[in-house]
């Protein structure tokens, strides 16, 4: 007890003495905690978000959502669809018919009369092609989510929402501004976008010239989180169900063409008498039994869904502050190791008078542990602020207000954390304390730091991977799980790896003290003893190398690829032994012989494995015959955590080949000219002389760069792409949408098109609702679609998230497709061998042209098949010949504004389409006239303009990286903030050396302008590195997504610009702790010391 | 422990058998310490004097359990150190060793009570009170007024005495010191040699000083020079005890 009050009284005399590296290092440390307390505050801000209110965000105590993909459902849709009681809206969906809605509502209202029922309905699936909203007297329609709502019940009682209230911006109730049909109530997204007041008249997008009045504006918020996320983006009207037959120019539901004031529903919402939670279920579950092709989600099902989101972020987040906080554990390193190199001397007295090695390194231990503690006291204010200041962005992420909630849970991670990485990080430097020989006192001007013996490495090491494996093992639990067989090779690997290292450290301490002694003072005996355990010393040196290369390859392999192969494994193998001899290529200069280190390293290579792997074995399998079968839980988790180190051990390793690399660049970058100017040559040798310390910095500071350089590049990047291509992918520069399907429609619309000046080509597109009924191939086998799914179950590996995500695109893509004019303007596509687009020759043919997407592929739809579908509308069954197949990853853009299949148009003959509409390449200059031309001419029209939708792709970008782009740039100031530590630690230093310079009459200015061209050196090395990592990369994703040929979507002056904030972040940093210590007097600093 | 080997005269405080010290320097290595053998009785006071890079402070460093030789034995108080590892050699020097250094090497952020109780503190089977043998101690040296002053609140002569008192505070048998007047003035010199006489006279405490100064040499009882890593000359020196 008396001890420690004196180590805890030591240490805090020595943090307040050493005030300036005290400060920095808890600022790195603060930093990082602060990172995390912010991420998780957000995070649990966004838990109570989801979680509580829940009536309110289900509105209803249950909530009945029609058949529509990726939602579960118990039965099948066709016998309600044949029953009239939903139909289909397009992309599987399927939306409650009047029939549909008002059976629902008997049923309920039977077996609980007070019940309520409410709906919303939303107008299309796309907003871009189906709905919009233009002023009045302008010809740009915009995008907008159209919301049929219910707003009074028949006895005239407000029902939307049933739970909670939704209130203008003034304040009022929706029942009490909307109160004809054509009163409409806007989102505060849209009313900004399209500068829309209250009073405004608009025109509503298949409602022909009839005006709506907007008469109030609400948050987005309404709607965001209620399964609508889409409104975040495009914003949202309300309007009353009484105003469907305002509706004139199409179907809001988009089924049919005729208007019939029918009610659709997208979803019901039900309130009933009795809302104990149990009593909900239970209707819940005798609804979903009565209609089994819905899903009725019940207040507590939401509850389980958004706790599980929220959780998966906050995780996420977790992760993410994790890595600040690991870059401020740099920072703690070198902090730590300059502390203890400069108190060498004080330890060797410590050691004098009777302290253990153990006792030093606790000393230390608490030193740094009290800067953690420092570190999280001041670093959890900064992160609540930062949480709240940022509460705002988060919200605008997720379409809501987040409301400020302390959450204890994530200041006390934040504090603990901070407190573990510090610890961790305080390791190795306080075990470093412990090692200096107390003969150091007699020899005070030697203050070169001991290194840490072998079974120190090996004790660091191995806290290391544990604590960070069981930290990332309760952040992720068994969220990396490759198959068995690997997870089974991984962790008898990591058992080897182990072991290895073990017997290894083992043979060398037992061989020690032999060593030491003089072969002249041993006997003949001794001098044979002595050559053999040199040699197996060697052998396990060598072989222990090789082994670990080994090991960390096929880690390596097996977190990649999931699947270890006897190929794979081989060529770990393999260059395991090549590292380990070419390591122990290195022993040559103290050992022998260079046959005897080859010949051993590769024996001892042999022997470490075949032992190693027999020991793992020996003593893993019947470990794991034994728990396996007596305790699989217990089992589970060791494999859970094994899992989890191994992924610590490979990232660890990554960092380390990293560090490697940065050394070696320290290194070229120390030897650069110095131009025979003295400033530049003075920092390039403290660059040298500090590599260790500059090398960890720097890998700290990258990952904050790669961080941010990579996030906002990828934004950039992504939306030139865009630009770029979109025009490329859709054919032409505007896109033409119409409400109407009539034969008279497409008429019309081809006339406008043939007669409008400006126009260089268009493409007809019809859009096809189909079901997949078979696939016959050439060779005569038949796929019918339960083949199908087995088909792409099987190429998924068993993974059945997967198939369902894979067969999910194929219902989307059969659910709409293209009937395209040949003679004109075809999307550019690529196309392999034996695959081709549609011709002139095509038309009238039943020939179809699929993108090879990963689901076309793995479906192994080839050229030459025959693809048989249904078209639900008019009952036809089409057989298409495939022609093409083609070479094509930009999916996903297309299916925005058409389908990855089409064919032919006059292939349809029969069947009417769904919908209609024309990709255009016009004069930029005529864009406005073929709008008004359209408008006037053809019944209902929509123009969307290529640039206009890239620019939503941006939006939506913007959206979307924002909390990336947040956290890389808090990343990054934490790598800023390791950079200030190390330039401070380095000013100390070598105070006296400054002082030295300056009483021989150098000027202040020069000693600054030396700390700074050092510093702005590194700045420069670190955004060299982190920036031209992440340009490689970017080419590289873009070569893998998209076949290359897109290297000038990468913003160059981005780059550049990130480069020079680099170099200013480490210059400030120089300059905010250069500035006192060049300005110090001389006599000071020398006397200091 | 090692038990005492029985061939040791109970009455020799150190004794040096053959003791070398080579060091490995860079790619070759150097031999420091070349076969030194001395006895050196309990109570005695003993210079030992040579020229700089003689391996003086080398030597004391092995008597002291600071490093282990490379060959060669040494008993402390009739126990076998050579070839005790760490753990052991750190118990040895906080029972049976004092050291006092040429530059103090006081623990800066400690008080001079609490530098003295500090090997106290951290004694496996602590004999005394910390702070009362502290203070008991820092009087018998003159610094009763100084117990609660910083290192660098003191003069060079007074953080010498404060070293000595905290090299005693576990009532060891030996006291080695490396130069303890070397970075001291003559006077202040003087007083810490005479304090060092007293410490030897009321505990009987055996006495090594390493030091440049023929002068302090001459008060000790006895002599040894060493040259080169070997002891040259070894004379006893008559005096009013
Ligand atoms: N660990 C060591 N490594 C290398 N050289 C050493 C070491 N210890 C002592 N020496 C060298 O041995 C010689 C004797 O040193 P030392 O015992 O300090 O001499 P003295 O105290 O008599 O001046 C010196 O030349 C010194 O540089
Ligand atoms: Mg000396």
């Amino acid at each position: 007890m008396q001890r420690l009050l004196f180590y805890t009284e030591h240490s805090l005399n020595d943090l307040r003495i050493g005030r300036l590296r005290t400060l920095f290092a808890v600022l790195c440390i603060a930093a990082g905690v602060a990172v995390v307390v912010s991420l998780q505050t957000l995070g649990d801000m966004m838990m109570e978000k989801l979680t509580t209110n829940l009536q309110e965000l289900n509105r209803g105590d249950i909530n009945i959502i029609p058949p529509m993909p990726g939602v579960e459902r118990q039965g099948d849709t066709e016998p309600a669809k044949n029953a009239g009681l939903i139909e289909p809206a397009g992309a599987g969906a399927f939306v409650f018919t009047d029939k549909g809605i008002r059976e629902i509502e008997r049923w309920i209202k039977e077996r609980d009369p007070d019940a309520v029922v409410s709906y919303r309905h939303q107008f299309a699936r796309s907003p871009l092609a189906n709905a919009g909203l233009s002023k009045e007297g302008q010809d740009e329609t915009e995008p907008v989510i159209g919301l049929v709502i219910e707003v009074k019940d028949v006895q005239g009682n407000p029902v939307y929402p049933i739970y909670g209230e939704i209130r203008t911006e003034d304040g009022q109730l929706l029942s009490d501004v909307m109160r004809e049909p054509t009163d409409i109530v806007v989102s505060d997204n849209a009313a900004d976008e399209h500068d829309l007041k209250i009073g405004d008249q608009v025109n509503l997008g298949g409602a022909g010239d009839r005006l709506f009045t907007i008469r109030g504006i609400v948050p987005i918020e309404a709607e965001a989180l209620t399964d609508n996320f889409v409104t975040t983006i495009f914003g949202f009207y309300y309007v009353d169900l009484s105003a469907v037959p305002l509706y004139t120019d199409y179907d809001p539901s988009l089924v049919t063409d005729e208007v019939d004031g029918n009610r659709y529903a997208g979803q019901l919402y039900v309130r009933l008498s009795d809302t104990d939670p149990e009593q909900v279920r239970l209707f819940a579950q005798q609804l979903q039994n009565r209609y089994p092709f819905v899903n009725a989600r019940t207040t507590a099902d939401l509850r389980d869904r958004n706790s599980q989101i929220a959780t998966a972020l906050k995780n996420l987040m977790l992760i993410m502050g994790l890595v600040s906080l690991l870059i401020g554990g740099v920072g703690i390193i070198n902090t730590m190791l300059v502390v203890v190199a400069r108190r060498t001397v004080e330890i060797a007295v410590l050691k004098t008078i009777g302290l253990q090695a153990r006792q030093v390194t606790l000393l230390f231990m608490i030193e740094s542990v009290l800067m953690g503690i420092l570190g999280g006291v001041v670093g959890v204010p900064f992160g609540l602020f930062a949480a709240w200041a940022l509460r705002g962005f988060a919200g605008q992420v997720w379409g809501t207000e987040l409301d400020w909630v302390f959450s204890s849970g994530a200041v006390i991670r934040g504090f603990l954390l901070g407190i573990i990485i510090t610890t961790i990080f305080g390791f190795l430097p306080t075990l470093i304390a412990g090692q200096v020989r107390p003969g150091n006192v007699l020899r005070p001007n030697d203050t070169q730091l001991p290194s840490t013996g072998i079974w120190q490495s090996l004790l660091v090491m191995t806290v290391i991977f544990v604590t960070l494996g069981l930290i990332a093992w309760t952040i992720l639990g068994n969220g990396i799980s490759p198959d068995p067989a690997s997870r089974w090779s991984i962790v008898s690997v990591g058992a080897v790896l182990a072991l290895s290292l073990g017997m290894g450290g083992a043979a060398v301490a037992a061989g020690r003290p032999f060593l030491k002694r003089r072969p002249q003072d041993l006997g003949t005996m001794g001098k044979i003893g002595r050559y053999v355990l040199l040699t197996i010393g060697t052998l396990f040196q060598t072989g222990l190398q090789g082994v670990l290369f080994f090991a960390i390859g096929v880690i390596l392999i097996a977190l990649v690829t999931t699947h270890l192969t006897v190929p794979t494994v081989l060529g770990a193998l393999i260059v395991g032994v090549l590292i380990g001899l070419l390591l122990s290529l290195n022993g040559l200069r103290t050992q022998p012989s260079l046959a005897m280190t080859m010949g051993g390293g590769l024996v001892g290579f042999a022997a470490m494995v075949v032992l190693g792997g027999a020991i793992g074995a020996a003593m893993g399998w019947p470990a794991y015959e034994w728990l396996h079968k007596s305790n699989p839980d217990t089992w589970q988790t060791i494999v859970d955590v094994s899992m989890n180190i191994a992924l610590v051990e490979a990232a660890l390793i990554l960092v380390a080949l990293l560090f490697a690399v940065l050394w070696l660049l320290v290194e070229l970058t120390s030897r650069f000219p110095s131009l025979g100017l003295p400033d530049v040559k003075v920092s390039l040798r403290a660059l040298s002389s500090n590599r260790w310390r500059v090398s960890s910095t720097l890998l700290g500071f990258i990952i904050g760069v790669l961080a941010l350089s990579l996030v906002t590049m990828l934004a950039i990047a992504v939306k030139r792409l865009f630009e770029i291509s979109l025009e490329d992918t859709l054919g032409g520069n505007v896109f033409v949408a119409t409400g109407f399907t009539s034969e008279e429609t497409q008429n019309s619309l081809v006339n406008v098109l043939e007669t409008t000046d400006g126009v260089h080509s268009y493409t007809l597109v019809t859009n096809y609702i189909t079901d997949f009924v078979e696939l016959r191939k050439a060779d005569g086998r038949v796929m019918k679609r339960t083949d199908l799914i087995a088909v792409i179950g099987r190429s998924a590996g068993g993974d059945l998230k997967r198939t369902q995500h894979l067969t999910n695109f194929f219902d989307l893509t059969v659910g709409q497709m293209d009937g395209r004019s040949v003679t004109s303007t075809l999307p550019d596509k690529n196309f392999d061998e034996g695959n081709r687009q549609l011709n002139a020759g095509d038309a009238g043919e039943r020939v179809i042209v699929i993108t090879g997407n990963e689901a076309v592929l793995a479906a192994g739809i080839e050229a030459g098949d025959i693809l048989v579908l249904e078209f639900p509308s008019s009952g036809e069954i089409l057989k298409f010949r495939v022609v093409g197949v083609s070479d094509e990853r930009l999916g996903d853009i297309q299916s925005a504004a058409g389908s990855p299949i089409y064919a032919p148009i006059d292939a349809f003959s029969q069947t009417r389409p769904n919908a209609i509409g024309a990709v255009v390449d016009i004069d930029e200059s005529q864009i406005g006239r073929l709008r008004r031309r359209l408008s006037t001419e053809v019944d209902y029209t929509f123009v969307i303009e290529a640039k206009r939708l890239s620019e939503l792709a941006q939006r939506l970008i913007d959206q979307f990286t924002l909390l990336p782009f947040l956290v890389s740039i808090l990343t990054l100031i934490t790598g800023g903030v390791v950079i200030a530590n190390s330039v401070a630690l380095s000013t100390m230093e070598r105070r006296r050396e400054i002082g030295i310079m300056k009483s021989l009459g150098v000027q202040r200015e020069r000693v600054l302008s030396m700390l700074l061209i050092e510093n702005g050196l590194m700045g420069f090395l670190g955004g060299l590195i982190g920036v031209g990592a992440s340009v490689l990369l970017l080419i590289q994703i873009w070569a893998w997504i998209f076949e290359g040929d897109l290297t000038d979507a990468i913003p160059i002056g981005t780059a550049l610009g990130l480069m020079a904030l680099c170099i200013g972040i480490s210059v400030v940093a120089a300059m905010l702790t250069a500035w006192g210590a060049s300005g110090e007097k001389p006599l000071n600093v020398l006397r200091y010391e | 422990m090692t038990p005492s080997d029985n061939s040791n005269h109970a009455n020799v405080a150190v004794r040096a058998v053959e003791v070398h010290k080579i060091v490995r320097v860079g790619e070759g290595s150097l031999s420091i310490i070349n076969g030194i053998t001395l006895d050196v009785p309990c109570g005695q006071m003993l210079a030992i004097v040579g020229p700089s890079g003689s391996g003086k402070s080398t030597l004391m460093g092995l008597l002291g359990g600071l490093d282990t030789p490379s060959k060669g034995r040494i008993y402390l108080d009739g126990i076998d150190i050579s070839d005790m590892n760490e753990f052991h050699l750190t118990r040895v020097r906080n029972e049976k060793i004092g050291f006092v250094f040429q530059f103090f090497h006081l623990i800066p952020t400690l008080t001079a009570l609490k530098n003295v109780a500090l090997p106290i503190r951290f004694a496996v089977h602590p004999k005394y009170d910390p702070h009362e043998r502290a203070r008991e101690l820092l009087t018998l040296l003159g610094m009763a007024d100084r117990t609660h002053h910083l290192p660098r609140q003191l003069s060079g002569g007074q953080q010498q005495r404060v070293a000595i008192a905290r090299a005693l505070a576990n009532d060891p048998p030996i006291l080695l010191c490396d130069e303890p007047t070397g970075n001291l003035d003559r006077k202040s010199g003087q007083q810490v040699i005479d304090a060092l006489k007293e410490i030897r006279r009321r505990l009987n405490t055996t006495v090594i000083v390493v030091t440049h100064d023929l002068t302090i040499a001459e008060q000790m009882d006895r002599v040894v020079s060493l040259e080169d890593g070997q002891l040259t000359e070894d004379r006893s020196i008559e005096l009013e005890r």
